[in-house]
């Protein structure tokens, strides 16, 4: 799948506008490291989550 | 207002408990990784006083708000009568902490005798079908063709999350089809590729076309939520990295009891998958924060951070828990390029409809996209 140059701008002005109203969002901050899914007993990061059983 | 994709983010205060309910399984997958089967199984005192001494951990503990027992095998329906009981008591407990349980189960011993007390109960026990696809590539994987599996009732119970798929080899070349046909039927899943398995360039060829099927459908179709592999959040993703992070609780936040009350970083490390020499040994060296994670020989790859390892299959094929799968490499750097792709593609389209979450992911993609673009 290709993304023309045009299409990439503008989600990269539309993230810029978001983070001068909301401040910058920190990516490093999301990076996994606690993952306890345990989708179908793990083994495999799987990156899976149980929804919204909180 | 809902993101418009599901991600996976760390939950903080989370303890996770896995109880090996029982060491038999009544199937023979063919990636399974637990070669130490036996019928050996927990009784209902030993579980239930382990339970008791993790909620105590949990009410006096800073660091954990919340627990969830979960329930494992072997099949873990194998002993349906200690999870019953386990249930229905902790029904009645109470605890004055956040609790819920869970299962995964493959689902061929669920039946009449036993649905109506899982729909009465679906509100602290959560089952997760683990279900390999459509019928056929259940049957490749699983042999399952004479079972009755009814996966409408799991999906009906538990809409949130219904099923998770493991990818063969022999059922990568219909993962669409699979993977489709459950969600049209209503299905909520997740998918992972199998680990321990000879994956080749080729395979990732026909990963990359799969992924692709799936990406039209679910830019068609709005109805349709896309699945873990295309919506995965791509936040870690950047140029020349040495060093990896932790990505999973074992030795911290997990905890794995045996069917004896011996307890493991996680299943993985207990002995029905390491068996007990092998258990003991890793058990009696520990596990902790500070182990050592990253795999020396992936420095300098980009997806270095991102990319998921697990401690245990690490140490149980290869006797190092930093040491990866490397034929696992081109498919997982196929599903991160999809994953791209898809989501700036996804995100263009629905592009007034974004929240915080959906911002954040566009962030990821966007930067994980320039990182492919210069490679």
């Amino acid at each position: 799948m290709q993304i023309s140059e045009q299409s990439f701008s503008e989600l990269e002005a539309v993230v810029t506008d978001y983070e001068k109203e909301n401040g910058v969002i920190d990516l490093d901050a999301l990076v996994t490291t606690n993952c306890q899914c345990t989708g179908a007993h793990c083994s495999t990061g799987c990156s899976g989550n149980k929804g919204q059983v909180w | 207002m809902e993101p418009l994709l599901q991600i996976q983010t760390d939950v903080s205060g989370h303890r996770m408990c896995m109880l090996i309910i029982t060491h038999a399984c009544n199937l023979n997958c063919s990636y399974c990784y637990e070669s130490h089967k036996s019928n050996k199984r927990m009784d209902a005192t030993l579980a239930k006083n382990t339970i008791l001494s993790e909620i105590a951990l949990v009410q006096s503990s800073e660091k954990f708000e919340r627990l969830e027992i979960h329930f494992i095998g072997g099949e873990p329906f194998m002993n349906f009568p200690l999870i019953k009981n386990i249930v229905e008591w902790l029904d009645n407990l109470k605890p004055s902490i956040p609790l819920i349980v869970s299962c995964s189960t493959n689902g061929t011993l669920v039946d009449d005798s036993n649905k109506n007390w899982l729909r009465d109960h679906r509100g602290l026990f959560h089952v997760i079908l683990s279900y390999d696809g459509d019928f056929k590539m259940q049957h490749r994987n699983r042999h399952t063709e004479k079972n009755q599996i009814d996966v409408p009732f799991f999906i009906d119970t538990w809409p949130d999350y219904s099923c998770h798929m493991t990818i063969s080899k022999e059922t990568l070349p219909t993962l669409a089809h699979g993977v489709l046909e459950l969600q049209r039927a209503g299905g909520t899943l997740d998918a992972a590729v199998a680990q321990g398995v000879d994956w080749t360039e080729e395979d990732a060829n026909t990963y990359k076309e799969q992924l692709a099927i799936l990406m039209d459908a679910y830019l068609q179709d709005e109805t349709l939520r896309p699945i873990n592999l295309l919506s995965t959040g791509l936040f870690g993703i950047s140029e020349d990295q040495q060093l990896q992070r932790k990505y999973c609780g074992t030795g911290t936040s997990m905890k794995t009891y045996d069917v004896d009350g011996r307890a493991y970083p996680c299943h993985m490390f207990s002995p029905i998958v390491c068996g007990t020499e092998k258990a003991l040994e890793i058990e009696k060296s520990g596990i902790v924060e500070n182990c050592p994670i990253t795999d020396e020989s992936c420095a300098g790859c980009n997806l270095l951070m991102w990319c998921p390892t697990c401690y245990g299959i690490n140490y149980h094929f290869r006797g190092d828990m930093a040491s990866r799968d490397h034929r696992l490499c081109s498919m997982i750097r196929t599903q991160a390029i999809a994953a791209c792709e898809f989501q700036l593609a996804y995100y263009g389209k629905h592009i007034g409809k974004l929240t915080k979450a959906d911002m954040a992911q566009l962030k990821g993609a966007i930067h994980s996209y320039r990182v492919f673009t210069n490679e």
